[in-house]
């Protein structure tokens, strides 16, 4: 075991789990919104997030577990910064526009583009469809259908159906970070 | 290199050995530093080491090692990663980088939100610095967005973040004044901040976005001068602004007295010394400054020359210089304070207290001065000896009686040590004397002839030499400066010899008695290594020995004609090929031909050489040629030149496709005679193996054909290769009808190749034409300003029921100045009494026009301009002229224009 790995068991121990999480996706699907969930809890926030110019990090602490999220623009002009930002990750999260059935192909696209790439292999994915509150919002079925979700090998995928408005099911997603981090750190021991 | 790798690694361990600090980057290379910022990269941040190799960077590029793109994009990009660690050092460091390499605006772009994020956080100095990183970044459609914040970041408690938006204000009003112009009453606000920083930048901020406003300025200014601010920098604005205020303002008729002057004067006794200088140095600079009220700055700057700190010092003894050019008798009292400058350690406070001693000083104090300077001019340095030399000639001007010791002194320091510039300062100062006190002649001739016995400068030898031909000759003994001349033509080189050759042959034509002598030296002359010289030596021998025994008259001045007439003379001399000699007699005729209308007379003797690039020399030479030609001698004199920039013709025709580049070149230049205008062509040949000959232009009228009627056509020989010939066209102006026309050019010539074995020409050409551009014809070209100094007086003796008025828009304009400017453009007159001087900031302004019609006919104009909003001009235009249908004509050329 060298001082970095040491030092991060320390930390771990010391500070409890850390995670550093990719947010990508497309355009208005919802990252900055679920960034700002995890943070401050969901629906107290008025007005919705501006678009995202460039990137936005933040740490958040939410039971014992370490967040640091790298919230990544949407548009298709910083998608060349994805791969740089998610090479760090432990997590990559794809967020998605479940109501949004006409940008599902250029979705499942820049998903495939983005996991191609080397420096990402073996990252785990965590796909959250967004927006489950509105109505015509698909079901998890339909999303793994739709992003092509059965087809990616070589990494643990999961898949949630969330409302970042209303707060549904973020603590599952909250749960499976946890269980996850956990997971790393006795592996790594 | 490695050399200087190994040396200053020794020199590093000498330094630590001896316990010595060093720069903790000495020796660092880019490709290491780059090297070592892959650490951003690394998923556990140390945020020290990140720290220090952006140190690295920084200091790098802040000393001239540039990054390429790929290198500056990899750093950025990698630098944005480290937005995720929340050590405060770091992210400062971090602000630093990104305002230093910022690549392109595309991939800048991409750190705004985190910017944005920063800039609304807790923590103040994330809060400062990312406002100042994001405003240097922004592009307008952002700065919508990030607006709101920064508005409230003016205002906000925390002074750093205030300055910062405030500085950032700064930089936004060149980018995008109107966002910066909606803050004013938040800048307000700031301006009564508690922190002087902030008011200081608030002030400064308010000021620019008022500027434009003279009233706004005048009375935030008088505002301002009712209650004293808190920080003496924002104090110095606004006494600068209150300067600026007073400028535009006219002293009061009444009482005399400026306003804001009371307001000046109580900073002067502000508790800042920095208010207090600034206070001074304004008061000194008023215009038309009167005694009384210099007398309170002075007396503030004399208790400062006598402080103990030398900036103080400095800064006083630098504005009584100043004080001491216009009003020497107002500061008589600083004069011992000064006196005891001389000795004082800083250098520069010593010069300029003597330099200043020497302006105010009297006739009675000269000689205790220049023996304080003599001791004092070794040590310093010589860009300081310069400026006290320089001040010496204006104080031996002033005081010509004194001449002989500062002459002397001159004489001292011209043979101490020194560089080419200081002593070419002493020489130039010593001729300057020479030429204006006549007493003096004799005793600078002798220093100077002194001083060239041990000159190392080229040229300083030469510029002496030629002096002492010039003046030496008149002097009562004569004889003993021929020793020293002589002894250059042994002792020196080429350049310096052919000087002295020419003064000695001065001496020798002007004086009977040395012409003897002179012409042994001469005589040796002739067997000198260098061929100038003894060309020199042998023509002043020949020329010597043709004057008369008892003639004393010097050696005349060959080139007597003006260069630019013999020049063009020549040349036609030489394209005619005719079988008479050359006659200098026309150049004279030419040159007495010019010399009738004296605006043209200076013209044609500037012209010293035939630049054919400019276009000023273009008319000129044109003008030359025209009127050495016997053919429009019948016009009478040139009324304008001009040339027409739509007709300078570069036309490029592809004659034989085997030629890469074939080209003729034609200019065209009008002259207009009373009855006639000329059209001048000057035509090229760029192609090597041609000929062209029988070269004319043949115009035909488009428009205007009832106006103007061919004369004749003038053809060329032969198209010179890469020269220029000329070919002419003249037509006839019927009187009284609108001159306005456009001409259809044809250029015709006969082709002939050269035979590439004979080199001859062939006999058979063949005859080819081009079409060139369009010429215009414009009323402007008939028109010629006329500076007049009582414009009044002269509108009145013209006939009212000629005047015709009429008024015009002018669309939008940056200033009026730029509109009065393109009005002047198209109607070619001449402003009267100074009126185109536009006063800074004014709304409206009139102006005085003058100018001749064709035919000597008066015109003048009045143009009033005014600027309304949204700074659209309009303008009133009132003509008279002596005939109505002049005034006319300038109506509809401002309307068509």
């Amino acid at each position: 075991m060298g001082w970095k790995d040491f030092a991060e068991w320390w930390r771990c121990l010391v500070f409890g789990p850390e995670l550093d999480l990719a947010l990508i996706g497309l355009q208005n699907a919802g990252k900055t919104s679920f960034a700002r969930v995890l943070a401050c809890g969901a629906g107290d926030d008025g007005d919705a997030p501006r678009p995202t110019v460039g990137f936005e990090t933040s740490v958040v602490r939410r039971r014992r577990l370490r967040l640091r999220c790298v919230d990544m623009g949407g548009s298709a002009r910083f998608r060349a910064l994805w791969e740089r930002h998610c090479e760090d990750a432990h997590v990559i999260v794809w967020v998605i526009d479940s109501a949004d059935a006409a940008g599902a192909m250029e979705a499942r696209d820049a998903l495939r583009e983005t996991l191609a790439s080397e420096g990402l292999a073996g990252i785990p994915l965590l796909v959250l469809g967004n927006k489950s509150d509105l109505p015509g919002a698909r079901g998890i079925p339909q999303l793994v259908d739709a992003l092509g979700l059965r087809d990616i090998a070589g990494r643990e995928v999961r898949c949630f159906s969330i409302s970042c408005k209303l707060g549904t099911n973020v603590d599952a997603v909250l749960r499976w970070l946890t269980k996850h981090a956990r997971k790393r750190r006795q592996r790594r021991a | 290199m490695a050399d200087g790798h190994a040396e200053s690694s020794k020199k590093r361990d000498e330094e630590s050995e001896e316990g010595l600090d060093f720069s903790p980057f000495w020796g660092i290379e880019k490709g290491a530093v780059l090297q070592e910022a892959r650490c951003f990269n690394e998923s556990q941040l140390d945020a020290r080491r990140c720290q220090q190799v952006i140190t690295k960077l920084l200091y790098l590029s802040n000393q001239g090692d540039s990054f390429t793109k790929v290198e500056a994009t990899e750093v950025f990009f990698s630098v944005t990663k480290l937005f995720q660690s929340s050590d405060s050092n770091l992210r400062r460091m971090v602000y630093l980088i990104i305002k230093e390499i910022c690549p392109s605006a595309d991939e800048v772009i991409i750190v705004t939100s985190s910017l944005m994020k920063d800039m609304n956080s807790k923590i103040d100095l994330y809060r400062s610095n990312a406002i100042r990183v994001l405003c240097n970044i922004t592009d307008a459609g952002l700065l919508g967005q990030i607006e709101r914040y920064l508005k409230q970041a003016v205002v906000d408690k925390n002074a750093t973040v205030s300055s910062a938006a405030l500085v950032s204000g700064h930089h936004l009003l060149q980018v995008n004044s109107e966002i910066v112009k909606r803050w004013s009453s938040e800048v307000q606000e700031a301006l009564s901040s508690k922190n002087p920083l902030v008011q200081y930048h608030a002030l400064g901020l308010l000021h620019r976005i008022k500027q434009n406003d003279r009233l706004a300025v005048s009375k935030l200014v008088t505002q301002l001068s009712r209650s004293p601010l808190r920080s003496s920098l924002a104090q110095c604005l606004v006494i600068r602004y209150v300067a600026q205020v007073i400028k535009d303002t006219k002293v009061d008729e009444v009482t005399g007295e400026r306003p804001f002057f009371d307001f000046l004067e109580s900073c002067l006794r502000h508790k800042s010394e920095t208010v207090i200088f600034e206070a001074a140095r304004v008061i000194i600079e008023l215009n038309e400054v009167t005694t009384r009220e210099l007398q309170p700055a002075v007396t503030v700057l004399q208790l400062f020359l006598s402080s103990s700190k030398p900036i103080l010092r400095f800064a006083a003894i630098r504005a009584l210089n100043k004080v001491a050019m216009n009003n020497p008798s107002s500061m008589t009292n600083c004069n011992i304070d000064m006196e005891s400058m001389i000795s004082d350690q800083n250098r520069s406070i010593a010069t300029l207290a003597i330099t200043t001693l020497l302006k105010t000083g009297k006739e009675s104090s000269i000689d205790r001065l220049m023996k304080q300077i003599s001791t004092f001019m070794t040590d310093i340095q010589d860009e300081f000896k310069v400026v006290v030399v320089e001040a010496i000639q204006e104080l031996c001007l002033k005081f010509p009686h004194k001449h002989r010791i500062l002459m002397n002194f001159l004489s001292n320091v011209l043979r101490e040590e020194g560089g080419f510039e200081y002593k070419k300062t002493i020489v130039d100062c010593i001729l300057c004397l020479v030429k204006s006190i006549p007493d003096a002649t004799e005793a600078g001739l002798t220093h100077l002839s002194e001083f060239i016995e041990d000159c190392e400068f080229t040229y300083l030898s030469s510029q002496v030499l030629h002096l002492l031909g010039e003046l030496g000759p008149s002097t009562a003994d004569p004889g003993k400066y021929i020793r020293y001349i002589y002894n250059r033509v042994i002792l020196e080189n080429a350049t310096i010899r052919a000087s002295a050759v020419c003064a000695l042959a001065n001496f020798g034509s002007c004086s009977v008695a040395l012409r003897a002598r002179v012409l042994t030296l001469l005589q040796r002359c002739l067997y000198d290594n260098d061929d100038e010289v003894r060309d020199r030596a042998a023509f002043f021998l020949s020329v010597l020995r043709t004057i008369p025994e008892t003639d004393s008259e010097c050696v005349e001045d060959p080139l007597i004609y003006p260069l630019a007439p013999l020049e063009a003379s020549l040349r036609q001399y030489l394209e005619n090929t005719g079988d008479s000699a050359f006659d200098l007699a026309v150049i004279n005729q030419i040159h007495n031909n010019i010399a009738s209308h004296p605006d043209m007379h200076a013209s044609a003797f500037d012209c010293s050489s035939m630049n054919i690039s400019s276009t000023k020399n273009d008319l000129r030479e044109s003008e030359n040629i025209i009127t050495s030609r016997g053919e429009f001698m019948s016009y009478g004199p040139i009324f304008k030149v001009s040339s027409y920039s739509s007709s300078v013709v570069n036309s490029c025709h592809a004659v034989d496709l085997t030629e890469a580049e074939t080209e003729y070149k034609v200019t065209c230049t009008k002259h207009i005679f009373k009855e006639h205008i000329v059209f001048h062509f000057m035509c090229s040949n760029t192609i090597e193996d041609q000929i062209l000959e029988n070269v004319s232009v043949v115009t035909d009228p488009i428009e205007g054909i009832e106006v103007f009627a061919k004369v004749s056509t003038i053809p060329l020989g032969t198209m010179p290769l890469g020269q220029f010939g000329s070919t002419f066209v003249s037509y006839k102006r019927a009187q009284g009808l609108h001159p306005v026309a456009k001409m259809a050019c044809t250029l015709k010539f006969t082709s002939k190749e050269i035979d590439p074995s004979s080199g001859e020409p062939e006999s058979e050409g063949y005859e080819d034409e081009y079409t060139l551009e369009d010429i215009d014809v414009t009323v402007t070209d008939f028109l010629t300003g006329n500076p007049l100094s009582a414009f009044r007086k002269v509108w009145d003796t013209l006939p009212i029921e000629n005047e015709k008025v009429g008024d015009y828009s002018l669309g939008t304009r940056d200033s009026l100045g730029e509109a009065l400017e393109a009005v002047v453009g198209i109607l070619g007159m001449a402003a009267c009494e100074g009126s185109e001087v536009i006063a800074p900031h004014a709304r409206s302004h009139t102006t005085l026009l003058s100018g001749f019609f064709v035919g000597g006919h008066s015109v003048l104009v009045q143009l009033n301009l005014g600027m309304g909003p949204s700074n659209s001009v309009a303008m009133k235009l009132i003509v008279r002229a002596e005939k109505p249908y002049i005034a006319d004509m300038i109506h509809t050329l401002v309307s068509e224009a």
